[in-house]
Parts: C-alpha cells; sequence; structure tokens
C-alpha cells in the first residue's frame, strides 16, 4: 500500500475500528515509513485534544425567553373570547338571540308599514347583520356606520356594546369603543367603557378606553385606572397615559 | 414525561400538547447552542439562532411526521445557520478588516487552554461544509448513520468526507501552531 492509502486509514487504526487485515499492513508500513510515522503521531495527538473540548452553557437569557415564546403560543391556542365571567355569559347569549329577534320583528313590522320608516329599519338591519359579518374589515365599515345612529336606537347600542367586549378583532373593538364614545351621555354605554376597560387585555384598546373614560370625565374610572397602574403587567407606554389622564380626573 | 422518546415527545407538541416542547428544549437547547457556537463562534448569534431553532419547531410542529427527531431538529438548525451564513456572506464585503479581528478575538473563553484555542481558529479556516460534518461527528457525537440523514447523503460517503475533513483541519493546526 501507498502512504496515501494508509494514511486514509489512521483515524480508522487510532480507533481500533480495522479489520484484523488492514491493521496488520498499516503496522508492517508505519514500521518503515517515518513519514506516516509521523503523521499517526500527529492524528493521535489532534484527535486526543479534539475530545478535550468543553460543552458550553448558553445563558439563562436563552431558557427565559423561550419559555416566554411557549407560553405566548398556548395562550394563541385558546380561544380568544374575553371572557367577562360566566354569568354574563348568558347575557350575550341572550343580547344575540334577542338582537335576532328584534332584526326579524322590525323586518316584519318594516313590511306593513310605509315606506319612510321602511327605509330606516333596512339600514339597521343591514347594519346590524354587517356586525356579525365574517370579515374584519366589514365588522369595521358596520360600527361606523352604526356611529350615524342616534342614541335611543337601542338595538344598535346593544351591538356595539357586545362588540366592544366579544369581538375578537382589536380593530373592531377599538372602532367599536370609538363609536361607542359619540354615544356616552348613556348610563349603560358608560358602565360598559367601565367595564371594558376592566376587562381588556390590549394595550391599545386600554390606551382608547382611558382616553375616552378621562375626555367625558368618568370618575368611576378611577379605580379600575388605578388597578391598572398598579399592574406589574401593564406596559410603560399605558401606564404614562393612565397617570396622565388619572390627574385629569381627580 | 421524562421515560418518553423525543419522537413521542414531538407528536405530542404536534399534536397540541406544547407544553411538551419544554422537555425537548432541556434535552437539546445546549446541542444546538454548542452546534451553532462551534459553526461560528459567536454566543450572542449562537444564542439567537437556537431560539430560532425552537420558534421554527413550534412554528412547524405539525409538519413533524414520526422521523428521528435528532435528524429533523438538526435539519432546521442547519436550514437556519446556512441562511444566516449566506446572509453574512453578503454583508461581509462590507465589513473592514477592523472589525474581522474584533470578531476573531472573541473566541477567547475563560476556560480554554492555548491549545483548543488554537483548534477554535484551525477550525474557523475550513470551509462550513467541512466544520459542520466535524461539529457534527466529533463535538456532537452524532452517528454517520444519523449524519447521513441529516445532510441527505450516504453513511460510507459520510464516513469518507469526515476523515478527510479532519485530515484537512489536522494539517491547517499544526501548520499553524507556532505562530
Amino acid at each position: 500500500m501507498e502512504c496515501k492509502d494508509i494514511q486514509n486509514k489512521l483515524i480508522d487504526y487510532i480507533e481500533n475500528t480495522l479489520p484484523q487485515h488492514d491493521k496488520s499492513s498499516v503496522e508492517e508500513h508505519l514500521n518503515s515509513c517515518d513519514n506516516c510515522t509521523k503523521e499517526l503521531k500527529e492524528t493521535t495527538q489532534f484527535l486526543a485534544l479534539i475530545t478535550k473540548d468543553t460543552i458550553e452553557q448558553p445563558s439563562v437569557s436563552l431558557r427565559d425567553n423561550f419559555e416566554k415564546l411557549l407560553e405566548n403560543e398556548i395562550k394563541k391556542q385558546e380561544p380568544k373570547v374575553i371572557d367577562i365571567n360566566h354569568k354574563t355569559n348568558w347575557k350575550t347569549y341572550i343580547q344575540i338571540a334577542a338582537s335576532i329577534a328584534i332584526v326579524i320583528s322590525a323586518f316584519l313590522i318594516g313590511q306593513k308599514s310605509n315606506n319612510g320608516s321602511n327605509e330606516i329599519t333596512i339600514k339597521e338591519q343591514q347594519v346590524l347583520a354587517l356586525l356579525q359579518n365574517q370579515s374584519a374589515s366589514k365588522r369595521i365599515m358596520a360600527v361606523s356606520q352604526a356611529e350615524e345612529f342616534n342614541k335611543n336606537n337601542t338595538q344598535i347600542i346593544d351591538a356595539l356594546i357586545q362588540k366592544l367586549f366579544n369581538d375578537k378583532n382589536v380593530n373592531v373593538r377599538l372602532a367599536a369603543a370609538e363609536a361607542l364614545a359619540k354615544f356616552s351621555s348613556l348610563e349603560k354605554v358608560k358602565e360598559a367603557l367601565i367595564k371594558s376597560l376592566e376587562t381588556e387585555k390590549v394595550p391599545a384598546m386600554q390606551i382608547e378606553l382611558i382616553q375616552i373614560l378621562a375626555k367625558i370625565q368618568e370618575k368611576r374610572a378611577l379605580e379600575p385606572m388605578q388597578k391598572l397602574l398598579e399592574n406589574s403587567e401593564t406596559p410603560t407606554y399605558v401606564k404614562q397615559e393612565l397617570e396622565y389622564n388619572i390627574a385629569s380626573l381627580f | 414525561m421524562k421515560h418518553l422518546t423525543d419522537e413521542e415527545l414531538m407528536l405530542a407538541v404536534a399534536d397540541g400538547e406544547l407544553k411538551k416542547l419544554s422537555v425537548l428544549f432541556d434535552r437539546y437547547n445546549v446541542r444546538i447552542y454548542n452546534f451553532f457556537n462551534k459553526m461560528l463562534q459567536n454566543k450572542m448569534v449562537s444564542e439567537d439562532l437556537t431560539q430560532e431553532v425552537f420558534i421554527k419547531v413550534l412554528k412547524y410542529r405539525t409538519s413533524y411526521k414520526n422521523g428521528n427527531f435528532t435528524s429533523w431538529i438538526y435539519t432546521i438548525a442547519r436550514n437556519i445557520f446556512s441562511s444566516y451564513y449566506q446572509k453574512q456572506k453578503k454583508e461581509r464585503s462590507n465589513i473592514i478588516e477592523d472589525d474581522l479581528l474584533n470578531s476573531e478575538e472573541k473566541l477567547h473563553t475563560e476556560s480554554n487552554t492555548e491549545e483548543l484555542e488554537h483548534l477554535q481558529k484551525s477550525l474557523l479556516q475550513l470551509n462550513s461544509s467541512d466544520r459542520e460534518l466535524i461539529v457534527m461527528h466529533r463535538f456532537q457525537e452524532i452517528k454517520y448513520e444519523q449524519i447521513a440523514e441529516i445532510i441527505g447523503s450516504s453513511e460510507g460517503a459520510v464516513k469518507v468526507k469526515v476523515h478527510r475533513a479532519l485530515k484537512k483541519l489536522k494539517d491547517i493546526y499544526f501548520q499553524t501552531v507556532h505562530n
């Protein structure tokens, strides 16, 4: 065998994985070849060095970040309905059922009545239906159309409140909050906005609600605002908004 | 949970039991981190890339189909390494020499002896495909058969390549040892 063939077998020779026959021929060659003997020495030394290499530990932040990541993913897995509490869930179903009943009855009444009032109910009906649309942008459109109704229109206002709490899309909830701000003279709208501030988890929504409640000078909002300010999970920019607006409510 | 195999755990994760991924994280994060750190000699980047591996595992969990988990996660790690490497290569033309020297200085770790340090530097001089073979086989002790699965080659070919790469590395090491 030539030196090159021998050298290709050296690692296996050192690690003792050569068949007996090859092993003998390598040994035979080594006895008579200084060059290959030097190569053997170097390779042995080198392989030993590699085994001395130690495993390094990553910093703790790797694990921390991973755990946060996993937690977020687990949260995403859960359904995104904002649970106010179980009792009011019933209320929501009843609200939905009621609004459907109202839509149907409004439709029936509208059919019987004259053309003038007919137009209004059809518009109302369209908006209420659009509010339940699959597409978030359609729902936002419906919310902005809902602003045009007057505050005596209970179905529309109830539907907006329902959107404020239960819509899974934050942009729709934001639009609902903005629309409701226009009806803030109503007691139930005020209550809904306060309740929403207590339960809402998205910072953009929190800021919107804080601004609306401060603008209408709703003193009852002070308590949930204070709680939010004390909560360590509240982001700094929300806290800044809180500090600014809480002062205006004193 | 400790008695479950990697494959059983990953199938459960794919099935929605996300919590089980933390057991796989425990088993693999140090290995994957060391893989990157050997390839790049940069702790910060290695941590980021390790993080990215687990993000991908999570994101593509449903694409896991009962194969060998080690091969699967290393395939992901290699892909991440290669896109990082390509990106670096493009950017490298803009980096001035000084920066390169600085990044080499970061190699020094507290526990390394001079010899090991020299080994790391030699390793960086290999091309990345030779380097990765040595890292996987010698430093991470992954079997030829499994490396073949990871890089899409045969066991015999991998063995030959690893031996050649080792010889290259050894030559680099001894040629430069007295510098």
